[in-house]
């Protein structure tokens, strides 16, 4: 073993690899050296990692609240009746001032905000929804929601308890075009709207589909799996945890098995190509979103994007990400060659 | 990353929801250790994960009136503690959009936490890994997992994992050997 080798098993080894380095270190003075400076950088991050990690967390004191968020229910709803009867608009805002100013802070309006976005649809029954709806709603005619970005996730919370509370009624629903729309999820896809869509990267992943219109239940069209798609372009790979990558990916996923059939070309191919980078990005690296061909796990979406690109190849010139673009040519090769079979879009999942 | 070793918790937790001081104390002090590794893992730069944890100890208390003691406490406070991570994340970003407020943010004496500089730029190498990469080397090199129990937990395979371990090793240990001349001349010419 030259000591070019014993070098580079230094750099990336452990403590149980060391052994086989012994005799060379016993017989080479630089090896040993470096082999010494090594064992005092792990144990300088093992030290500091030791001190950071141990460290205890401060608990604060209970805050001592203005407005309890535990009021009834029956007296927001009683509250949010007085409002309907003098206000019809929910959107414009302007039923704030019939309402006491609760004070809530600016922190405490984050807090209740986020206290719903950490809920999955499941965490609560129908009725509980129903008191959450209500509550949130007695924060917007709060009009100390002034933040646009608040203002938004705060719209999105409402439609989305509103839904999940199963209560087909106003004002979380109004009549339109002969059927019943959630009035704020429609008023949140109007904000995102005049954003450009810049709202939509801040709202939680359970209802950035509420918003453009995936219904989960099965009620998704393929416009709306395009948009989900063409969003979750938009969104740098860091700026989500991998959970919620993973939320996006079985998002698109629920979609794209419901709808895929309707979509052709580019369509799908973006579709696809967003898929399987969400599922990337989420470190999924398991089924259904990874399966193993040939005892390699392949990433489903990626590869029937490239069987795609095999049989059109202008559409990877589509693909204006180059990282996303290297990787799907990474696949189109693989294909093209052999190594990998054509995925057919059936074959997703 | 999951907790590897799960503590049984509910108990306390439910004592906790109910607003028993005493139980919520020692419900954040059991729990800190894995608040910390993950908001390190996720973010990187030890004041940032300090301040992500620190809110995460904070949004626990306001939400832990309205968590349910029937399901599991640790899925229920990953996913508090991923979110305080995440809002540090879009903080940074608002703050890099603005240098002077980031310069400012910085070099606010009052955020510094006391670290030896050996520990400090032990630490700074450790931050430019990847997520995955202080995970693994966490759970493998500080906690002592074996490489098969992470592999399990992440639900990846062993090599996958020894794979990340060793790039992780080698940006950690290259990037403070290049900090001394000789030691890296050796690195360049065996």
């Amino acid at each position: 073993m030259t000591c070019a080798d014993v070098r580079q098993r230094l750099l990336q080894g452990s403590s149980d690899t060391r052994a086989e380095l012994e005799p060379h270190l016993r017989t080479c003075h630089d090896c040993r050296r470096l082999a010494a400076a090594i064992d005092g950088i792990d144990a300088e991050l093992h030290g500091a990692l030791d001190e950071v990690l141990s460290r205890p967390l401060a608990v604060p004191a209970p805050p001592a609240r203005r407005f309890s968020m535990a009021i009834p229910a029956v007296v927001l709803a009683a509250a949010a009746s007085l409002v309907l009867a003098l206000v019809p608009s929910v959107g414009g805002r302007s039923m704030g001032s019939f309402f006491p100013d609760f004070g809530l802070s600016s922190t405490e309006v984050e807090d209740v905000i986020r206290g719903a976005e950490i809920l999955g649809d499941d965490d609560l029954s129908a009725a509980q929804w129903g008191d959450r709806r209500d509550r949130l709603f007695g924060l917007w005619k709060d009009d100390s929601v002034s933040d646009e970005e608040a203002r938004f996730r705060l719209l999105a919370q409402i439609g989305r308890s509103a839904s999940l509370a199963g209560e087909i009624r106003a004002p979380y629903f109004v009549q339109q075009d002969g059927g019943m729309v959630n009035h704020f999820l429609a008023e949140a896809a109007a904000m995102n709207e005049a954003s450009g869509g810049a709202l939509l990267t801040k709202a939680s992943p359970q209802v950035v589909a509420l918003i453009l219109g995936v219904d989960p239940s099965g009620q998704a069209d393929a416009e709306a799996l395009v948009k989900l798609a063409r969003d979750n372009a938009t969104i740098p790979w860091n700026a989500l945890s991998e959970s919620d990558w993973g939320e996006r990916a079985n998002q698109l996923l629920d979609a794209y098995v419901l709808s895929h059939d309707e979509l052709q070309g580019e369509e799908l191919f973006v579709v696809l190509c967003q898929l399987g980078r969400a599922a990337e990005n989420a470190n999924m690296a398991s089924g259904p979103h990874y399966q193993k061909v040939d005892g390699t796990w392949v990433n489903v979406a990626w590869h029937a994007a490239a069987t795609l690109v095999v049989a059109r190849p202008a559409l990877l010139d589509t693909v204006h990400d180059s990282s996303l673009r290297a990787t799907v040519g990474f696949y189109v090769e693989q294909v093209r060659s052999g190594d990998l079979p054509p995925r057919n879009r059936d074959d997703v999942p | 990353m999951a907790q590897l070793a799960p503590i049984s918790i509910d108990s306390l937790a439910a004592r906790a929801a109910a607003g028993e001081r005493d139980a919520v104390e020692a419900l954040v002090a059991r729990w800190s250790g894995a608040i910390r590794r993950w908001t390190l893992a996720s973010l990187g730069d030890v004041q940032r994960a300090d301040d992500a944890a620190q809110d995460a100890v904070e949004k626990l208390l306001k939400g832990l009136p309205s968590y349910d003691p029937q399901r599991p406490f640790e899925p229920w406070l990953r996913q508090i503690v991923r979110n305080a991570s995440t809002d540090q994340h879009r903080r940074r970003r608002r703050r890099k959009e603005d240098p002077e407020v980031e310069m400012a943010h910085r070099d606010d004496p009052g955020r510094a936490l006391d670290l030896a500089q050996g520990a400090r730029r032990a630490l700074d190498a450790f931050g430019t890994l990847t997520e995955r990469q202080r995970s693994v080397l966490m759970a493998v090199d500080h906690d002592g997992h074996s490489v098969s129990e992470v592999a399990q937990t992440l639900d990846i395979g062993a090599s996958t994992v020894r794979s990340v371990l060793c790039k992780a090793r080698r940006a950690v240990r290259l990037r403070l050997l290049s900090e001394d001349p000789e030691l890296a001349a050796l690195l360049e010419d065996p």
